[in-house]
């Protein structure tokens, strides 16, 4: 248990080191610029508490914006995934529902269901980012087609690192 | 009042998500109001000081190229002082009224479309919200809020930004925007289409403030036109200044500011 919190720090770390000093200086195309740290509130328990979720969620993307001086959007598209994942994940539940001592990764369930799980949340929260990045609604094609391509690409990233770090495990 | 209770109590989710969003919301739209409010200088402060970290590292690895850079930097500078020695007193105003203050850029973000810039250098060192912050190469941007070791600086390449602008050949001068798409180009407004343009001519700042300097190259236009009923240009400039590689700048400090502003301040008053 303790192991597992733990875990979910580092990650956190990581994951917005990685996201502030690599993948924002990168932009493929100029218009494609992944946000990964996302895959933080993905992978945390299917039974934690849906009010430390939203919490959680808001601390990461305010991390996020204190070093990117972006005010609260980060924040914001956050807090909406953190509030939305229960309902997401009710949407994709199995005929069975999930089991205790499983973790939403592929370790546990398959390929489609995490590509399923993973595309919505990261959908909704880049669509939400790039909108109030822009701030206004006549770029709208532009910030739509920036949002699907980005959410693509953070798709793949988040399901390579699946692969690196959960489906070894399952190998053993 | 019970039943105000359990609904908190249910729904306090929904609550909570509510008020956080509420919260974001506020810190974007007036995000003016929201630096002074949280202090936002200690934030910059510590955040800026984790860049630095990271910076230190990267300059490490980049210390053969920016040497070039400085160099080639150098060689353009005395050969300009050679130059202003051999044709007239009037260049050296331009000496005694601006200081430059050289600086280093511990953090850019350039990809978005609110994007800045944060320097290493702040208050202790005499620099101040609204100076201009100009490269080698041309027109950075202004800086909007400064820490006592750190500075944020507003790019020319974010929405929000707009300076005055002037095309060499013939005078005119317009506005710069940016549309948030491509960090390479920007647009220059308000020029009027009975102005003859010619494909690459030099777009320069105007000196119409005192953030600037008049003549820093701010771009070379790429390509115009004009809207039917319209009676301005479109022009996208090519910017001179390669915002993913920048990392020394200067800070222009316009050394009789004070005496500016009061002038400014009389004309209001006169009205």
């Amino acid at each position: 248990m303790y192991v597992n919190i733990f875990q979910h720090i580092i990650r956190f770390f990581v994951l917005v080191v990685v996201q502030i000093y690599v993948l924002n200086n990168i932009l493929f195309l100029n218009i494609i610029n992944p946000y990964i740290y996302i895959y933080f509130i993905l992978l945390l328990p299917f039974e934690t508490p849906n009010f430390i979720l939203i919490i959680l969620s808001f601390i990461l993307g305010f991390t996020v914006d204190l070093f990117t001086c972006s005010y609260a959007i980060h924040a914001f598209a956050t807090t909406f995934i953190g509030y939305i994942r229960p309902f997401v994940l009710k949407l994709y539940s199995p005929f069975d529902g999930y089991d205790k001592n499983t973790k939403p990764t592929i370790e546990f369930y398959d390929i489609y269901w995490w590509l399923k799980y993973a595309f919505t949340i990261t959908f909704i929260h880049h669509s939400i980012l790039f909108l109030l990045e822009t701030f206004h609604l006549h770029n709208l094609f532009h910030t739509t087609v920036k949002a699907l391509i980005s959410t693509i690409l953070t798709v793949i990233l988040i399901t390579l690192l699946q692969y690196f770090f959960h489906k070894s495990k399952s190998k053993k | 009042m019970r039943t105000i209770l359990q609904f908190i109590y249910k729904q306090h989710n929904l609550i909570l998500f509510l008020l956080i969003e509420i919260f974001c919301l506020a810190i974007t739209i007036k995000n003016n109001d929201y630096q002074n409010a949280v202090g936002f200088s200690i934030i910059e402060e510590f955040s800026g000081s984790i860049h630095k970290i990271y910076h230190s590292v990267y300059r490490f690895i980049n210390t053969v190229d920016e040497n070039k850079k400085l160099a080639h930097e150098n060689a353009f500078l005395k050969a300009k002082l050679l130059n202003i020695a051999n044709i007239n007193e009037n260049n050296i105003i331009y000496k005694d009224t601006y200081d430059l203050i050289p600086t280093n850029i511990v953090f850019a973000n350039v990809f978005s479309s609110n994007n800045y810039i944060i320097i290493n250098k702040g208050k202790n060192d005499s620099i101040e919200a609204d100076m201009g912050v100009i490269c080698p190469t041309g027109v950075v941007g202004i800086v909007k809020n400064v820490s006592p070791n750190f500075a944020t600086v507003i790019p020319i390449i974010n929405v929000n930004a707009h300076i005055s602008a002037r095309i060499k050949t013939n005078q005119y001068f317009g506005t710069t925007n940016w549309d948030g798409k491509d960090f390479k180009y920007i647009n220059l407004a308000d020029i009027p289409y009975h102005v003859k343009l010619k494909k690459g001519d030099t777009v320069i700042t105007s000196g119409f403030s005192t953030i600037f300097p008049e003549g820093i190259e701010i771009g070379i236009i790429e390509n115009f036109d004009f809207n039917e009923g319209n009676d301005f240009y479109n022009i996208v400039v090519r910017l001179s200044t390669e915002f993913n590689k920048i990392n020394h700048v200067y800070v222009v400090r316009h050394k009789k500011k004070n005496e500016f502003k009061q002038i400014e301040n009389e004309i209001k008053n006169v009205r």
